[in-house]
């Protein structure tokens, strides 16, 4: 039980960081990458071709590999996001399947179907916590998306940057007014976005290996998290992550991984029943 | 020739359809037979879906779920129970159905992403339900042996089947294309085009919205029923995510809210993975590239592209000759009985009685209480941040007032939903016009006339005479009200190519055509140049002498106080004064607190 919400907090940390770069996307833009888990994928994908077949030393590559993903993200955005909402159409949703579509098979192409190991010191051999067996590299996970908190607040409080960023969250128009270069903010939180993904897949890749599905149900769980505690919302998001993940583990250990599934989306369909704007979503009034 | 063109076109092209399927298989062989016989399967469920996304603009995510829902029923009705296709299909479609309205319910208030979301995740749901039901979905290896149709108990050869999906997918578009025709055709794409307006007119968004999925699902539904007898076996591998990408894909590829766009859609969708075959490997990866291309080089779809018009609402079949030559009384009788009483009797139409609205901390409206008589034309005057819009969406039920209680011809209606206050006959004109943007001049009245699509979906399906009839009378209505409002433009126009002063004309035409017991109206002299605002002040007039009492929120005070019969002043929420023009203007607290002495000397002695 304890190893279960243990690694179920590992989990949900994931769903947390790629659940956030929907929310990034969707504030500055109000689109949504839609390949996020493939971007996941490649994040993944990326460290192991480093460390396996250049030699780097890991923690060399999961950075090279995050950064890689940045520009993956900037060339998403200028490549199949801004053509369409320049156009006013939301065609985005399609392109961004698409690309997510074309990511998988590629790498399915590149790596073949089975899953394989993305070596992490961390997650060879399983401490004990309190009677539980968990591997440290999940006890760093949380401490990594708690570092990562604690940044992107830092960056939107005391930089240009984020400060530009937020403003453009916050009113389109009005940015513009000010000389903020609205694409280019869109742009860069495409970046940062592919990049949250990226960090959950170099550090979940060790634990469940890399393979060219392995992003897929992480993205949809993590846009169901992302609804469910209100795109608007970071913190409410993070707290909807690990309470999935939690969650979802403990249904699983106890009565399998499809029930798990079953659960897992129609407490999403309950909530949004019952909370049109997600659970940390203001209800805003329509104005007439 | 045109216009029997327009009325049959459908239909001859459905009968050639079913023809040159009669013949075409042994002109291409049983592969490429088998190959059509599917592409037509997922038309008719992309036809659903096109019903759903294209017209109504309710994109779903999941629609394989309901695919699957009617592909097990029938399969499983088939091989436990022994039914053959056509005693389970009707089960097949009614289940589906059921699906969707349970979708429905959850889905009315939500919007882009969130819509999205409860469509994926209903999808997945299905589909893990059936792989961990196994006892009766039989998990992963799915369904097998389930019978090949039959025709008046003669099993049917591929030929035969293949013949049945056409004429299925026939029936399905001619549907449609009646559906979309009728007032219901109307509805789903005033949901989608402004759901405001649409309220506005009484039509309740959630129930059209709700009608669409039920339909869509239940489309979607009879296309997995067939698919099933036709495959003869099933698995859940069939219905997962990537098959409803797929199904909108075709959609949008083929062309979202056009008849057309899904039959053209499937076989390209259908065929395509098989061109690239021989690049089995990289099939997956051009096909995503070929959706990317496609999605910029034809944004409106092929056959969008192909006729310059994202999505196009047929106009209503015209009157057959001969039938119904007298115009039918359109919803006069006892449709809104408020407004057959004798205007100036003297009695009360609506009432607010101690409104109070605030927002958060904010008090929009404090204890407001005034009563406009009915026929009457009362002004509600004050300056900006008033209150005054506030006042009018808590009247017309866009919001809940906090406090206090509306009445409507001695009725309360407090917190009843907007499009429930609009039935009663309250209508509506915003400070921007509100309209139907693709839809023309003509359809945006003809979708004010209230309780059109009551009881009337049969006969919408169907377009049966006594609709036509209904339809005829509508439309002439309608083209007098375009004249009674003064509007000279072209009633085929679409309504987001007009002018300004048109499209205020349009709404307040739409409004009439609800027959409204009172009109509200925001601001309608608002950007109008001096020569409108004299027409406006006539229109009220005679609006007012037609027997529905207007309120009327107005900044201009020329037209005010020339022909108000009342005038209700607010100021910061609360009300400052009331009585008739004469007595506001000499009020020594509404000239220091709106008015102003300069204003006064410009408005005319009333």
């Amino acid at each position: 039980m304890f190893q279960l919400i243990l690694s179920g907090l590992a989990l949900g940390c994931i769903y947390s960081l790629v659940a956030l770069g929907y929310h990034i996307t969707f504030m500055t833009s109000r689109t949504l990458n839609f390949a996020q888990g493939s971007a996941m994928m490649l994040g993944a994908v990326a460290a192991l071709i480093l460390v396996v077949d250049f030699g780097w030393p890991t923690p060399l590559a999961m950075a090279a590999a995050i950064l890689l993903l940045g520009i993956f993200g900037l060339l998403l955005e200028r490549l199949a996001v801004r053509p369409f909402v320049l156009r006013g159409s939301v065609a985005w949703v399609m392109s961004t399947l698409a690309v997510g579509i074309i990511l998988e098979n590629v790498v399915l192409l590149v790596f073949g179907k089975s899953p394989r190991g993305l070596p992490n010191a961390l997650a060879l051999d399983p401490v004990t916590v309190l009677g539980a067996g968990i591997y440290p590299l999940e006890l760093l996970i949380p401490v990594v998306v708690l570092l990562v908190a604690v940044g992107a607040r830092l960056f939107y409080g005391s930089t240009m940057l984020g400060r530009a960023l937020r403003a453009t969250a916050f009113d389109r128009e009005a940015s513009l007014a000010v000389g903020i270069d609205v694409n280019r903010m869109v742009g860069l939180s495409y970046a940062l976005s592919s990049m949250l993904a990226a960090v959950g897949g170099v550090l979940i890749g060790p634990l469940i290996g890399v393979s060219s599905h392995m992003g897929f149900l992480i993205g949809l769980k993590a846009f169901a998290v992302a609804i469910v505690g209100g795109l608007e919302h970071p913190v409410g998001i993070l707290v909807a992550a690990l309470a999935y993940g939690v969650l979802e583990n403990l249904i699983g250990g106890y009565f399998g991984s499809s029930a798990k599934e079953i659960f897992g989306f129609t407490l999403v369909i309950l909530v949004l029943f019952v909370r049109p704007t997600g659970l940390f979503g203001r209800t805003t009034l329509r104005r007439v | 020739m045109q216009s029997f063109l327009r009325s049959w076109g459908w239909v001859l092209a459905a009968i050639a359809a079913v023809a040159v399927a009669w013949v075409l298989p042994s002109a291409i062989g049983r592969y490429y037979t088998q190959m059509l016989a599917l592409a037509g399967i997922y038309a008719i469920v992309a036809q659903g879906l096109n019903l759903l996304a294209g017209y109504t603009g309710q994109a779903s995510l999941g629609h394989a779920g309901f695919y699957a829902i009617g592909a097990y029923t029938g399969a499983l009705l088939a091989t436990k129970l022994g039914l053959g296709f056509w005693s389970a299909l009707p089960f097949s479609i009614l289940v589906a159905a059921a699906a969707g309205v349970l979708i429905a319910l959850p889905s009315f208030k939500l919007d882009g992403p969130y819509l999205a979301m409860v469509t994926i995740a209903f999808g997945i749901i299905v589909n893990s339900i059936l792989i961990e039901w196994s006892e009766l979905t039989g998990g992963t290896q799915g369904v097998l042996n389930i019978p090949r149709p039959t025709f008046a108990g003669v099993r049917l050869t591929l030929e035969n089947q293949f013949l049945l999906i056409v004429a299925a997918v026939a029936v399905t578009t001619l549907f449609l294309r009646n559906l979309m025709r009728s007032p219901w055709g109307r509805a789903f794409v005033a949901v989608r085009e402004n759901p405001i307006a649409a309220q506005a007119v009484g039509l309740s968004t959630r129930g059209v919205k709700t009608m669409a999925f039920t339909i869509s699902a239940a489309l979607a539904g009879a296309g997995g029923h067939i698919f099933a007898f036709f495959q003869g076996f099933i698995s859940p591998e069939a219905f997962e995510f990537e098959a409803s990408i797929f199904f909108l894909t075709t959609v949008i590829f083929g062309g979202a809210g056009t008849l057309a766009g899904a039959l053209v859609g499937a076989p390209i969708m259908t065929f395509l993975p098989e061109l690239l075959q021989r690049f089995v490997d990289f099939r997956l990866i051009i096909y995503g590239a070929l959706i990317v291309a496609s999605l910029y080089a034809l944004p409106l779809g092929i056959v969008g592209t192909v006729f310059r018009r994202a999505t196009y609402l047929p106009d209503t079949p015209s009157q057959p000759e001969g039938l119904g030559a007298a115009p039918v009384a359109v919803n006069r009788p006892a449709a809104n009985p408020a407004s057959s009483a004798a205007p100036g009797a003297g009695d009360t139409i609506v009432a607010l009685e101690g409104v109070h609205m605030s927002f958060g901390g904010v008090r929009a409206l404090n204890g407001i209480s005034f009563a406009v008589e009915r026929g009457s034309i009362h002004a509600l005057i004050g300056p900006n941040g008033a209150g005054k819009t506030v006042l009018l969406n808590v009247l017309t039920g866009y919001y809940r007032p906090t406090e206090g209680q509306v009445r409507f011809d001695g009725k309360l209606i407090t917190g009843l939903p907007s499009h429930r206050v609009a039935r009663l006959g309250v209508a509506r004109t915003f400070q921007t016009a509100q309209l139907f943007g693709s839809l023309t001049v003509l359809q945006n009245v003809l979708a004010g006339f209230s309780g059109q699509t009551d009881g009337r979906f049969i006969d919408s399906a169907f377009i049966t005479p006594r609709l036509r009839r209904e339809e005829a009378a509508r439309r002439a209505a309608a083209i007098e009200l375009l004249d009674f409002v003064g509007f000279k433009g072209d009633p085929g126009a679409l309504a987001n190519s007009l002018p300004f002063g048109h499209q205020r004309l349009v709404e307040i035409a739409r409004a009439l055509a609800m027959e409204p017991a009172l009109i509200a109206m925001d601001e309608p002299a608002a950007g109008l140049n001096p020569k409108e605002v004299q027409d406006l002040d006539e229109l009220i007039t005679r609006i007012s002498a037609r027997g529905s009492a207007v309120l009327l929120v107005e900044h201009h005070m020329d037209l005010v106080m020339g022909i108000s019969n009342r005038i209700t002043v607010l100021d910061h929420g609360e009300k400052l004064a009331e009585g008739t023009p004469a007595e506001i203007q000499g009020n020594p607290k509404v000239i220091e607190a709106y008015l102003g002495a300069e204003d006064l000397d410009e408005a005319p002695a009333a």
